[in-house]
């Protein structure tokens, strides 16, 4: 019953400063196993864990791995990596991957964004990142989801439910907290205050540089809150592309690297 | 008696509210006081609260008092005489309380400003931040929340710094991610502290240096009550050759009340004097 189908396989480990997410995938870059966990505080001990959950989940073993490649915020603390590569080369790699056109990805993080943009040959042509601050991040979302007392993935759901949104008057996720605050005070509506904290988001994103091309979304962020891409589309009046697993998008680059550091010979 | 006049400073501010009184014969005197942070309470209960504690203890009346001057977010106080804007109310009250400074900090919960005067008081030029709560005090609360401390310990606790460990972003909310991975990695808390401090004092030194302020320089507001804060004000404009000269008062969290105070009692005399003129006509 528990037969391992013994394969080679490669593998994506993305330490994100928050989340930490592994994919596995197969000699045809099909995705078989993966696994996202909060990154905490011993980032080499998460990383561990969700290496195990993934190659459980694509039923395969320890030896079976052809190479490893890690990425991220925490990416030199995972020992069991053969490489490291950029989270900019990783993001880029795996959006390609699915969407192999020209596209600007915005990848909003746990506790950064970014905006990279690609040509046709999947070529990053301009890169803007923003790691100074936490506006308009995941952190951004927690934050106001923890001062809301409401969880985190209830948010997207009310702020679906908002028939007039309230806008904050500060993108500072300090100030923001203390507004959210006095909205509720004064009387005013759940689902109205949540879809401004999520306006919030789309609009730091419209600052950091101009959406040209096909626009792909990804990050955990994006995973969780789909809204928000709704509410980006009716911003920028086009479509958005959103990869199967906007989250793993990082890890799936890492492993696709992998790959093509050590291809195999299918004799 | 004629000439005694009692007045009352109330300034709101984004975490705590300062009221206080005084009494005006030939000299202004601050005569009592009082602090109390606002936590999830409405502000305008608590100020209210506060100035009658402050009235029943002086053994006073309403009507006692000439003028109740509102400063900060104080507009919504239901009993104010009237309302001033906290830039002059501070700058009055950091003259008033430093007398030969030639510039104002006012370090806050929501943001600091820095403000040059003139010896009576007098707004000559002024700079802030507002977009961020990378500069504010309540950076420091946030920070005492995330390592278990009170805000009135911090100071003291930077102080025993030996090696500070400044967190790689300045953004108040990051610093959180920061913060836990210094706790991890073993690092004491006096250090992980004072690398906060300097980060914000960094703010505070960059807003006085595009300033172009000059010294000596009163630090006011509820974070100069904070000696950390102070420290690393004082040890970041040596290590940038600013060489600022701080001064910072026991009554520093207090500067705009007193400037209220003292504005209140100002416009009192002007307002009597017109109502004089008035009635000689």
């Amino acid at each position: 019953m528990n037969k391992m189908n013994s394969q080679p396989v490669f593998v994506g480990i993305d330490v994100g400063a928050s989340m930490t997410k592994v994919a596995v995938i197969d000699a045809d870059k099909n995705l078989v196993g993966h696994h996202v966990k909060k990154s905490g505080t011993d980032f080499t001990a998460t990383a561990d864990f969700c290496l195990e959950a993934s190659l459980k989940m694509a039923n395969v073993e320890g030896k079976d791995i052809v190479r490893t490649v890690s990425t991220g915020y925490g990416r030199k603390n995972v020992p069991f990596a053969n490489d490291t590569v950029t989270e900019i080369g990783c993001h880029a790699k795996g959006c390609f991957h699915y969407f192999p056109i020209p596209i600007t990805i915005i990848d909003i993080g746990g506790q950064d964004n970014k905006i990279i943009k690609l040509d046709e040959s999947g070529r990053r042509s301009s890169f803007k990142m923003n790691r100074k601050c936490a506006a308009g991040t995941g952190a951004f979302l927690e934050e106001m989801s923890a001062r809301l007392d409401i969880p985190l993935e209830k948010m997207d759901g009310l702020a679906r439910q908002s028939e007039k949104m309230i806008k904050l008057g500060s993108f500072c996720t300090v100030f923001s907290a203390t507004e959210v605050l006095e909205n509720i005070r004064n009387g005013k509506k759940l689902p109205d205050i949540i879809k401004g904290v999520f306006f919030s988001v789309v609009n730091r994103i419209m600052e950091m540089d101009s959406l040209t091309e096909k626009v792909v979304m990804t990050g955990g962020v994006v995973a969780h809150n789909p809204y928000l891409v709704n509410m980006m589309e009716e911003m920028i009046g086009r479509e958005i592309l959103v990869p199967v697993y906007p989250q793993l998008s990082g890890a799936i680059g890492a492993a696709l690297h992998a790959m093509e550091k050590e291809p195999i010979n299918i004799t | 008696m004629n000439n005694v006049l009692f007045t009352l400073g109330i300034d709101v501010g984004g975490s705590y509210i300062k009221a206080l009184l005084m009494k005006h014969s030939n000299e202004p005197t601050v005569i009592d006081k009082r602090t109390e942070k606002i936590r999830k309470r409405n502000p305008v209960t608590v100020a209210e609260e506060m100035l009658s504690l402050l009235l029943e203890k002086n053994k006073l009346k309403q009507d006692d008092i000439a003028y109740l001057a509102s400063t900060g977010e104080g507009e919504m106080v239901a009993r104010k005489t009237g309302h001033f804007y906290s830039m002059t109310t501070h700058a009055r009250g950091g003259i008033f309380l430093n007398p030969d400074v030639k510039t104002v900090v006012d370090m806050g919960a929501l943001f600091v400003r820095a403000i040059k005067v003139n010896n009576l008081g007098k707004v000559l030029d002024y700079k802030m931040t507002g977009q961020c709560a990378s500069g504010s005090g309540q950076f420091i609360e946030n920070i005492t929340r995330y390592l278990g401390l009170a805000v009135e310990e911090v100071g003291e606790i930077s102080l025993q710094s030996t090696t500070p460990e400044t967190p790689s972003g300045i953004c108040a909310v990051l610093a959180e991610t920061d913060v836990i991975n210094m706790v991890s990695r073993g690092i004491s808390t006096p250090n992980i502290v004072k690398g906060i401090h300097l980060s914000i004092a960094n703010k505070v030194v960059r807003l006085l240096s595009s300033l172009k302020a000059e010294s000596p320089i009163a630090l006011t507001g509820g974070m100069a009550m904070n000696k950390g804060m102070v420290q690393a004000v004082d040890e970041l404009s040596k290590e940038s050759k600013l060489n600022y000269k701080f001064i910072s008062h026991p009554d520093a969290i207090y500067a705009g009340a007193v400037g209220a105070a003292l504005w209140g009692a100002f416009r009192y005399k002007i307002l009597k004097m017109k109502d004089e003129k008035i009635i000689a006509t």
